[in-house]
């Protein structure tokens, strides 16, 4: 198992340095002046040369790279452009604030589809069931960002109930960590996004949880238990459901990796002060080590959660061994 | 056999082409006798996230120019950053562009739009002279104002240049938009407002009133600040900050006349001596005292370390000595009339002790890389914390040579327009520091607790050729374009009204009252007038309908 | 959508091959949902295809009303059935329009992807060794990669053009279609028929083209249907970030200008209706998806 593990990360670090090479060499294809949006265009060219100078982006693509790589393997993402601090220290909030978003969406969005995809294998064939169906692939289709806008239009314009952007009122002062993000304020701001997100992801724990549970209950064991005079509803929830959970959690964790990307949406329509929100204004703003940055954290998150997922899968279920 | 079948088919059509063309002999003569056709080019513009005013505009020019006056444009919208690459870069790779330059206070002197951006130095690779207009008659003009101490004479000077771009057409103003803002007249009161500045101008914050005991003044902004240093700062964003937090020698009133500030006065001795005297008993927020010595240490440091954003104005200066312990004379290697309105109201004053030994002790190569992490000035608010894309906090400094009637201000960060707005509307701000959008002036003047002020803007977007290449060399071309523009379009529907016309030009409009020349005309959008003015040149139109040039 | 189909790979049954599209046209009868779904994708393909008869205005023409004014941000009207902008154009054209941009989008994304993705998962599944460790490293990498973000910078890199953005999309969505085709192919060539060709001295090509290649083909297509959402969605994403073709009238752009004006809040008539009809599209193919996927999957058939 540990060996498994390590060869599996091994294989990640690899696959990030070439993810790494990819998006450096990307960066570095992209036109436009990178110090375009740094310095008022008035300024004469011999400041604006020295600020490229100082910047490195005079040196050759290799020596730049070389550089870069040197400092990633220190952690060391460079200085930001544009916050002309490090790339690193710019994301650390953000992560933090895209990694809550996204939890509270997932657990929402889980906590619903699990019951809901047991209920609908259990009454499936009914109309209850298509309609469930049906309103769930309505949800996978609307794009977030619509949902997002319709849903600020419904409840913070027409009704007033929440608040529909940031992270914070203004001028509240959080005295520490604990307050940032669990005071009432804070969860006031973080109900629109997270069941925005949710509606999204409700598809798949929904209708996998529903496959898998149709699955397993045409196996031997449930017919066995049914055989002894068990409860449908007990057949189902004790025996059927807990079997079928597997899949669907792994499944989860993999979902997570995937979906951290599409959280953009989210994000830029709510003013959520996350990491993709920043990747995307990086790239904009030609702020090549901060775009860096956020594309190889958010790599390697994709693929510690896909580790996850199979550590997962082999931990809760034990006929599966990974030597 | 398929192959013959092909040729047969090819040859016959061949002929045909050629009978047709025969055919028309009449015609062909006469096109061939026209000039060159128009070569195709391109229209540089935004994209419309980063300015959609420009890029409808530049497609509705793109229209008329292919379909009205014959030419074969291709309309290009591009990222910013790639746009200024392509004009400001070695290969001179475009045609006509759409632009603009931000009005910056330092801009209401007319040096940079007069001298700056149209003087035939500039007109190289990487120069601000992107138009690449290069007329000796009008160099003469543009650096005689530059070196006129006297004002007036300046003023006349400013204004036959204006004449002459007029004329000329270099470029076409295509608008200046309208600065709109808003504050609650329910918390404050006695809001100062500057052409082109708007509502968070450096008096606003210390001539402002408050009206409850909540003297604390909030201001909504969407735009982040990179850094607190003022030998890094780039952007408006910044300076209107660090001019609150850093002071100045002078200061540019409300109607852009220099006023005294650290300075208690300042008497320009000769064209190229200006002698200062610093005001007495300031001092520093950490409470060393202003002197004589601060004041020629922060020329002298900008100058050493080539500080881009004040480099131009820093140039003229030859030497800064100490004369007494109240005096800084200037020594410039030339005249420079826009020596006490741009310099002088720009530089802030460091203190010497801070700065210093700076770069050893902070062991780095160029005082740009100093975080300053608390920023210690003479201004008149203190700086009391800065969270990065938060919130930037100060508090009124009590020993400051002006009374202050609020107790600091806060600047607070949302992420877009919409954020701003609400927050406004909520009651949570008090002012928002960038103008609104249309849809929001409208909102805005819903409710009875904001007052919503209008003020023009001194910064300009506008169409523009490269004059090395044809036939935008031709000034008849240029004022033809002229008059395909649909000037109260721009401004009735893109801008809902808030905005000011247009012209060629016309770089100096109302909003900049003394330097503006009300005699310069505009040209009004009129299609049939710029096939006219074609026809005099001697443009001509084929069989095709496309434009050809004159015949040389 | 992608990792639901992923997991199920492993219970993937032998689709009977023939009758695989009879199956599917009597589930499509008897399937009221994929039956509507059906129609209103035919619907949705008229309006692309005949969009210039249709739509009643040119998109950039802004409107003026009798006075000479711009109509400006009105509310749904005889004239204007679904409003104007705040430039006085017309959004109902311009929904019409989009449609025809969602179509190119979908049905060329899709069915680049699915070229690319079906070809290197039969070639990775049918060779195995190196060839098929390489290909599935690939994979990871790209399975690595953050989605919308990349997409940005890649059409950024390019230029914003729709065939850009067709590109891009297709670029990094190749990834799951090959993995699935790959797991299907491992257990086809398992089979006695294929080792009967390879017995028999058959070519590989011929092989994988002759033998594997039917055997892929149900679940590619399904794989197809899905990707059509995903491109969809994806482009309408990148306009409203305001990444797209300017010069392309799409759905999320139609919504990103309402956005970026500040009327996002107040017109409705402007936000709903492009919103809509990706809705109304999506779910639509959707619907016939889940139809064929019954087919495919015959343990997902009503009981």
């Amino acid at each position: 198992m540990s060996m498994y593990v390590i060869r599996r990360i091994f294989s990640m670090l690899i696959t990030l340095f070439i993810i790494s090479t990819i998006i450096f060499l990307m960066f570095r294809l992209m036109p436009g002046d990178p110090t375009a949006s740094m310095v008022d265009p008035s300024i004469p060219p011999e400041a604006r040369e020295q600020i490229i100078e100082r910047l490195g982006l005079n040196d050759s693509y290799f020596v730049q790279y070389t550089k870069f790589m040197q400092n990633l393997v220190q952690f060391d993402f460079g200085d930001s452009f544009y916050y002309k601090t490090s790339a690193l220290s710019v994301l650390r909030d953000k992560l933090g604030a895209t990694v809550i978003l996204m939890i509270a969406a997932m657990v929402l969005a889980y906590g619903i589809g699990v019951f809901g995809g047991a209920w609908m294998a259990w009454r499936r064939g009914s109309v209850g069931e298509s309609i469930a169906i049906t309103i769930a692939l309505i949800f996978r289709s609307a794009p977030t960002f619509w949902v997002g806008i319709m849903a600020i239009y419904i409840f913070s314009v027409l009704l007033g109930w929440l608040p529909h952007s940031g992270m914070r009122s203004s001028g509240y002062e959080a005295e520490n960590l604990f307050q940032t993000f669990f005071s009432l304020d804070f969860l006031k701001h973080l109900i629109l996004p997270t069941v925005v997100a949710a509606i999204y992801f409700l598809a798949t724990p929904l209708l996998m949880m529903r496959n898998t549970m149709l699955e397993v209950l045409g196996e031997d064991f449930i017919e066995m238990a049914r055989a002894k005079g068990l409860t449908e509803r007990r057949v189902l929830f004790n025996h059927a459901a807990r079997n079928a959970l597997l899949p669907v959690v792994t499944a989860g964790a993999l979902f997570i990796g995937s979906a951290i990307g599409g959280q953009v949406l989210i994000e830029y329509v709510f003013s959520w002060p996350g990491l993709g929100r920043e990747m995307v204004l990086a790239a904009q703003r030609h702020d090549y080590p901060l775009a860096q940055a956020s594309f190889i954290i958010m790599a390697a998150l994709i693929m510690i959660m896909n580790l996850v997922a199979d550590l997962l899968y082999a931990y809760l279920d034990p006929r599966i061994s990974y030597k | 056999m398929k192959k013959w079948k092909w040729l047969t088919i090819l040859l016959v059509l061949t002929f045909v082409l050629i009978g047709c063309s025969n055919d028309s002999e009449g015609e062909a003569t006469s096109d061939e006798e026209m000039g060159e056709i128009v070569p195709e080019f391109s229209l540089l513009t935004s994209l419309p996230e980063t300015n959609q005013v420009n890029h409808e505009a530049a497609n509705a020019m793109g229209t008329i120019w292919n379909d009205e006056l014959g030419m074969d444009v291709s309309v290009e919208p591009i990222d910013f950053n790639v746009l200024v690459d392509r004009i400001y870069g070695d290969a001179e790779d475009y045609e006509t562009y759409t632009v603009g330059w931000s009005g910056r206070v330092d801009r209401i002197d007319p040096d940079m739009f007069i001298y700056a951006i149209f003087h035939s130095s500039a007109a190289i690779p990487g120069g601000n002279n992107t138009t690449r207009f290069k007329s000796d008659a009008y160099d003469e003009i543009a650096e005689a104002q530059r070196t006129e101490m006297d004002e007036s004479k300046r003023q006349e000077l400013v204004f036959e240049a204006q004449e002459m771009l007029a004329d000329e057409a270099p470029l076409v103003t295509l608008y200046a938009r309208d600065l709109v803002h808003a504050y609650n007249n329910e918390r404050f009161d006695n809001i100062t407002v500057m052409a082109g500045e708007g509502i968070f101008n450096e008096w606003m914050p210390m001539d402002v009133e408050p009206l409850t005991d909540d003297k604390m003044l909030r201001i909504a902004s969407t735009q982040d600040l990179d850094t607190l240093n003022p030998l890094e700062a780039n952007s408006v964003y910044e300076w209107r900050n660090l001019r609150l937090i850093y002071d100045k020698l002078v200061r540019l009133s409300p109607s852009a006349e220099p006023e005294p500030a650290a300075a208690e006065d300042w008497e320009v001795v000769d064209d190229t001596t200006i002698d200062v005297t610093v005001r007495d008993g300031m001092t520093f927020h950490d409470g060393e005292p202003v002197t004589v010595e601060d004041v020629k240490f922060s020329f002298d440091y900008m100058i050493e370390h080539e500080i881009g954003y004040f480099i131009s104005f820093l140039n003229p200066i030859d030497s800064v000595e100490i004369t007494d312990d109240s005096t800084v004379r200037f020594n410039l290697t030339e005249a420079y009339a826009p020596f006490v309105n741009v310099t002088l109201a720009q530089i802030p004053i460091l203190p010497k002790h801070i700065w210093e030994n700076l770069l050893e002790e902070e062991g780095i190569g160029h005082p740009g890389e100093f975080a300053n992490e608390n920023p210690v000035g003479s201004g008149p608010f203190v700086f009391d914390g800065w969270k990065r894309g938060e919130d930037l906090r100060t508090k009124t400094f009590d020993d400051f040579y002006k009374d202050i009637a609020i107790d600091g201000y806060i600047y607070d960060l949302y992420a877009q327009d919409e954020a701003v707005m609400t927050a406004l509307e909520t009651k949570s701000a008090d002012v928002n520091a960038e103008q609104f959008i249309p849809a929001n002036i409208e909102k805005a003047q819903t409710f009875d607790f904001l007052t919503v002020e209008e003020v023009p803007d001194i910064g300009f977007q506008y169409l523009s050729f490269n004059m090395n290449k044809e036939p935008f060399d031709d000034k008849a071309f240029r004022q033809a374009i002229a008059h395909t523009i649909d000037y109260d379009t721009i401004i009735d529907v893109y801008l809902d009204s808030y905005g000011i016309k247009g012209g060629s030009g016309l770089v100096l409009n109302e909003a900049n009252e003394f330097w503006y020349n009300p005699n310069v005309e505009r040209p009004e959008y009129d299609i049939e007038k710029a096939k006219e003015i074609l026809t005099e040149a001697g443009y001509t139109w084929d069989s095709d309908g496309k434009l050809r040039m004159p015949v040389k | 959508m992608e990792e639901v189909i992923d997991k199920k790979s492993n219970t993937f049954k032998r689709a009977k091959n023939k009758g695989t599209l009879r199956l599917f046209l009597d589930n499509l009868v008897r399937d009221k949902l994929a039956l509507t779904g059906a129609i209103l994708i035919m619907l949705f393909l008229i309006v692309a295809i005949f969009g210039d008869v249709i739509a009643p205005y040119d998109v950039e023409e802004m409107h003026r009303d009798s006075s000479g004014e711009i109509k400006k941000v009105e509310k749904p009207s005889s004239d204007h059935w679904f409003g104007t902008t705040n430039y006085g154009r017309d959004v109902y054209s311009q929904v019409i329009a989009g449609t025809r941009t969602a179509m190119i989008v979908g049905g060329l994304a899709a069915i680049l992807v699915t070229l690319a993705g079906t070809t290197i998962g039969i070639v990775s599944g049918y060779f195995g060794g190196w060839i098929d460790s390489l290909l599935m490293r690939i994979v990871d990498i790209f399975y690595a990669i953050p989605f919308i973000p990349f997409v940005i910078v890649l059409v950024a890199l390019m230029k914003p053009s729709l065939w850009n953005v067709i590109l891009a999309v297709s670029l990094l969505s190749w990834r799951t279609v090959a993995r699935l085709v790959r797991s299907q192919v491992l257990s086809v060539s398992q089979r006695p028929f294929i080792k009967a060709a390879r017995v028999s001295g058959a070519s590989n090509g011929r092989i994988m083209f002759k033998y594997i290649l039917p055997n892929v083909v149900p679940i590619a297509l399904l794989e197809m249907a899905f990707m059509v959402n995903y491109a969809i969605t994806a482009e309408a994403s990148i306009a409203f970030l305001g990444f797209g073709d300017p010069d392309a009238t799409s759905w999320g752009q139609i919504i990103h200008y309402a956005f970026i004006n500040g009327y996002s809040r107040e017109a409705w008539w402007w936000i709903a209706p492009p919103g809509i009809a990706i809705v109304l599209l999506l779910v639509s193919v959707f619907f016939v998806a889940r139809s064929l996927e019954e087919v495919v999957n015959p343990r997902l058939r009503k009981r």
